[in-house]
């Protein structure tokens, strides 16, 4: 059986794992509707804590300060937690190599785990692979007549993703999701002359760079995108989820309503699941004056 | 032809009863929630008619808003209590462009364009310490009424600072502040700052006048004078604060019949 | 001139500055009575209570005309450099610079606890979008905003990466209202491969030596930036220059935190020692002052420890502080429920050990920067808090809670783990908003139940 190393952040490549020979899982985690997180706790990064500690390996970024923090809470066993240095910054050529470098720091860390160094063909191919599957993610339809709505936010846990069906219940779709699980944490397709020539660059190149998040300083990337997207995807109102005690995603509140124009709603998430009824009403009173 | 309005909020059901032909508020009233919404709803529905001593039948249709508005069975429709409070407001003041709804257990905000739809709204219906759960913690602890809130705060020179995010704790504070020999007056100003303050949060920088302060909280002395110093904009109280929701259902109810015939 | 050592509240100040006077009080341009302040605003002295030596006096007047003194050097056409979050490092690189001061904006946290909440800065910032969810720094934005507190710098210079969710995000709330800000990227710190090349931070931690190039790298950007606001290059005579001058302060800092930690009677208050510690960080925004304000207070402590002169009682429980506090007010508290300060960890000891002078000066900033505790694991930290406790002879240690700061919902626990792991001793974790009076009796009771059980280990 295949080694599985346990993932989360979109900067983290599958292909680079699975061109080591080992199985990337990314993982969605949940956790016991009872178990509060302690206050000041994201319940998203603990709730990751608890899926995660029973993973062969697991790979964390630092894109967000708890999760860097619950590494310590997971393991503190190196041989099985990867902790990954993913620049905030990114305008100039140094973050990028930075992060290139850290790419380079987890393929010995997946050879410890026993996996095997992949040739540039193979690395290519790989990456063809999972480039062809995002395409076909890509281009999923939504439902004409609709209230057309953006989701942006982080992660969601398992025990949140009924927000999609609470969207449609209500009369609503998700024309984009612009979640950590959604179109925005894919990276843009590769370049196939890239690909030929350097393909790690090209893997560096395509998930440094092309991915918009609220962690970046700047954040424009994450704006312009959605500035686009807001018209390619004809997005009538935004739903902007974050977690409790989540900073980077709560303060995004204003940018998107100054920003963009339409109607933003935020929905906190918190560690119990009394939720429902108040995200109910959130994403219905939306809808409803959408209609 | 008569519609009705019933806005089940999470601690009073209140309820329009409106001439669709004339527009006129033929009945109002409002009760206390409970367990059994629907019950206590149509139980005060009943009692507006039996004042006009008109059967169930009379009323063409009756939308139902408010937290609990799914749970009241008999309604025809529900809408979000977003778009009947603008829509309320929006018949009491026509010329509204912001409306601040503080209730017993949540507080809103609604910002409206030149017609009077919703173009973008916030609500807090998660932390306490913005809404009227905070006053009525505040009355218990000073073993006085709401309606004397208001004398007390005028007599304030120096409101305290109230720190705590949550109303649980926030009750500590207040008990720390008694203990301390902090007037009563100067608490009770500074919680009614805390809570215009944290409205003003909810608010953001851009709001248009004129402003309208809705809701019970809207009701209760020197909740006017700590809004408009919080947000630094005049507010202004419609008739009937409370029942600007279920006016709002009433005649959204009104146009669904009309629209429908 | 000299009165045993006390602890006084500002209106006996009105009567001891007039004794000093009458005594020959020598005093700097800033000097002045205290009760002054409260004038401008700074409403809270009025709950404080201070030392009552001429040291303590110039100490608290270098700290609150600071806002005057940056006003002042706008007008004198100096450069004024705005650092954020590196706490200690790039300013030192500003004062290596002529004719340029650097400043501290994420000092204005202290704005709402000093001028109690009397500036709106708070409720600017939650108007903006930054509530109270997140930590107290978001008065900073307020105070951008308003410009009353520090005219606009000429360079805006900002660490990221490895540092605190609600600060970064603060920042770019400022940075989208208006102000261009230099963002440079510090790495989470890390403890090296076994393979690769590593080498000994100052403050106990290590890291790989390629980190270190990435910091340094980054840091001559900042030294060119710096260089063209300034009009002036930087090169590393001058930096080494700044570099021993830091090393002056950051010496006698050191000086009088073993002095102060380590006297059998407590020499100065946990509120003064704060104050000093934090004049590490940027020299509020005087160098020279700095350096003479630890000078007065050296002299102050070592004459009431040779003359076995203190405060409180010698039987005080010696209270480890981690954290700073949002209200100053809680370092008072520590001392009237029994305790005395005989450690901190104020989340910028790297502003206090010194800067390596057998290296070039860029490699040793870089060295410096990734020391931030900050920048590495809670566990580093941990390891260093134990380590200085244990020397320190603590008792306790107490941990204050920052309230709305993404790092310490979790350290804190690890924190008193280790704690009581390694050294076995009572921890106490306490949030301190940015004016606590209404929680006064909540923490009292928290610390005097700490001291408590320091006496009952002590009997035991």
């Amino acid at each position: 059986m295949t080694l599985a190393v346990a993932y989360i952040s979109p900067f983290v490549p599958p292909e680079w794992i699975a061109a080591h020979g080992l199985r990337p899982t990314r993982l969605v985690p949940d956790s016991p509707p009872e178990l509060a997180p302690p206050a000041g706790l994201c319940p998203f990064a603990a709730a990751f804590a608890r899926s995660a500690s029973v993973a062969d390996a697991v790979v964390i970024t630092t894109t967000c300060d708890q999760m860097r923090r619950i590494a310590e809470q997971i393991t503190t066993d190196p041989s099985r937690l990867f902790l990954m240095n993913v620049p905030a910054t990114w305008q100039i050529p140094a973050p990028l190599q930075l992060y290139t470098d850290e790419l380079r720091r987890l393929a010995r860390f997946l050879v410890r785990l026993g996996g095997v160094s992949p040739t540039p063909q193979h690395l290519a191919a790989v990456m063809r692979h999972h480039d062809a599957d995002r395409r076909i993610v890509r281009s999923s339809a939504s439902p004409h007549n609709a209230v057309r709505l953006a989701l942006v936010g982080p992660h969601l846990r398992q025990q949140d993703l009924w927000l999609f069906d609470c969207i449609t219940q209500a009369g609503g779709c998700v024309a984009l999701d612009a979640t950590d699980t959604g179109q925005r944490s894919l990276p843009a397709p590769f370049n196939d002359h890239m690909l030929s020539i350097d393909p790690l660059a090209e893997l560096a190149r395509a998930y440094f760079l092309t991915i918009p998040d609220a962690f970046r300083r700047p954040d424009t990337l994450l704006h312009q995108y959605l500035r686009q997207q807001l018209v390619t995807c004809r997005i009538q109102g935004i739903i902007l989820v974050r977690y409790l005690w989540c900073d980077q995603w709560h303060a995004q509140l204003p940018r998107l309503k100054e920003n963009l124009k339409v109607p933003v709603v935020e929905i906190d998430l918190g560690g119990q699941d009394h939720d429902l009824a108040r995200t109910r009403n959130r994403i219905e009173s939306l809808v409803g004056i959408l209609q | 032809m008569i519609c009705a309005g019933i806005d089940g909020g999470s601690r009073a059901i209140k309820i329009v009863l409106l001439d669709a032909d004339t527009q006129q508020i033929l009945a109002s009233g409002a009760c206390d929630q409970g367990i059994d919404h629907n019950a206590l709803a149509a139980q005060l529905f009943d009692d507006l008619l039996q004042r006009l001593d008109l059967p169930r039948q009379a009323v063409a249709h009756i939308v139902a808003t408010g937290y609990t508005r799914n749970g009241i069975r008999f309604a025809d429709t529900t809408v979000t209590e977003i778009t009947c409070h603008a829509v309320g407001v929006r018949r009491l003041m026509p010329h509204a462009m912001t409306i601040i709804e503080v209730g017993g257990q949540d507080s809103k905000l609604l910002r409206l364009d030149t017609n009077g739809f919703v173009r973008d709204f916030a609500m807090n219906d998660r932390c306490a310490a913005g809404t009227g759960r905070f006053l009525e913690v505040l009355a218990t602890r000073l073993n006085t009424s709401l309606s004397a809130l208001g004398d007390l705060a005028a007599r304030s020179a120096h409101p305290a600072s109230i720190s705590s995010t949550c109303v649980v704790f926030a009750e500590s504070e207040i008990i720390g502040l008694l203990a301390s020999g902090t007037p009563c007056e100067d608490i009770v100003a500074g919680v009614q700052l805390a809570i215009a303050q944290r409205v003003a949060a909810m608010a953001g920088r851009e709001l248009i006048d004129p402003i309208i302060f809705t809701g019970g909280v809207a009701l209760v002395p020197g909740m006017r004078q700590a809004m408009e110093q919080a947000i630094a904009h005049p507010v202004t109280l419609p008739p009937h604060p409370q029942l600007t929701g279920a006016l709002g259902a009433a005649i959204l109810a009104a146009r669904e019949v009309k629209v429908g015939s | 001139m000299n009165q045993p050592p006390a602890q006084i509240t500002l209106h006996q100040w009105r009567q001891r500055y007039h004794d000093l006077c009458a005594a020959g009080l020598r005093q700097p341009p800033y000097g002045g009575p205290l009760q002054r302040h409260v004038a401008d605003g700074d409403y809270r002295l009025l709950k404080l209570r201070f030392d009552n030596s001429p040291a303590a006096l110039r100490l608290w007047n270098l700290l609150l005309t600071e806002e005057s003194r940056l006003f002042a050097a706008r007008d004198q056409g100096k450069n004024i450099i705005g650092t954020m979050k590196d706490l200690g490092t790039v300013p030192v690189m500003a004062y290596s610079l002529p004719n340029t001061i650097a400043f501290y904006p994420d000092g204005a946290w202290w704005v709402p606890c000093i001028m109690v909440k009397s500036t709106r800065d708070l409720s600017i910032a939650d108007t903006h979008g930054i509530d109270e969810s997140f930590c107290p720094v978001r008065a900073m934005l307020g105070a951008f905003i308003t410009g009353q507190h520090f005219p606009p710098p000429d360079l805006l210079i900002c660490s990221v990466g490895a540092t605190c969710d609600d600060f970064s995000a603060i920042a770019q709330r400022l940075s989208s209202l208006g102000w261009p800000i230099l963002w440079w990227e510090i790495p989470a710190r890390r403890r090296p491969d076994p393979d690769e090349p590593a080498i000994h931070l100052p403050g106990l931690f290590h890291a790989p030596l390629s980190q270190v190039a990435f910091v340094k790298a980054e840091l001559m950007r900042i030294r060119d930036a710096l260089a063209s606001v300034c009009g002036h290059p930087l090169d590393d005579a001058m930096l080494s220059e700044g570099i021993k001058a830091a090393n002056r302060a950051r010496r006698m800092l050191r000086q009088l935190r073993r002095l102060v930690f380590t006297a059998p009677r407590c020499p100065l208050p946990a509120l003064e020692l704060l104050i000093a510690e934090m004049l590490a960080i940027h020299y509020c925004s005087d160098r020279e002052e700095t350096l003479a304000v630890y000078q007065d207070l050296l002299h102050e402590v070592s004459r009431r420890i040779s003359s076995n002169q203190g405060l409180f009682s010698p039987d005080a429980a010696r209270i480890f502080w981690v954290n700073p506090v949002a209200d100053l007010r809680a370092m008072n508290l520590l001392e009237d429920c029994g305790g005395r300060l005989c450690g901190t960890e104020f989340l910028f000891c790297h502003a206090i050990d010194e800067i390596p002078e057998n290296v070039p000066p860029m490699d040793a900033l870089a060295m410096m920067a990734l020391a931030d505790p900050m920048v590495g694991s809670a566990s580093d930290r941990a390891e260093r808090i134990c380590h200085d406790a244990s020397q320190l002879g603590a008792e306790a240690v107490l941990i204050s809670r920052i309230p709305g700061a993404s790092h310490c919902a979790l350290e804190g626990g690890l924190f008193r783990e280790m704690i009581q792991k390694r050294l076995g001793l009572p921890v106490l974790e306490l949030e301190v908003p940015p004016l606590c009076d209404a929680l006064e009796p909540a923490l009292r009771t928290r610390i005097q139940a700490l001291v408590e059980s320091v006496s009952q280990r002590r009997a035991r």
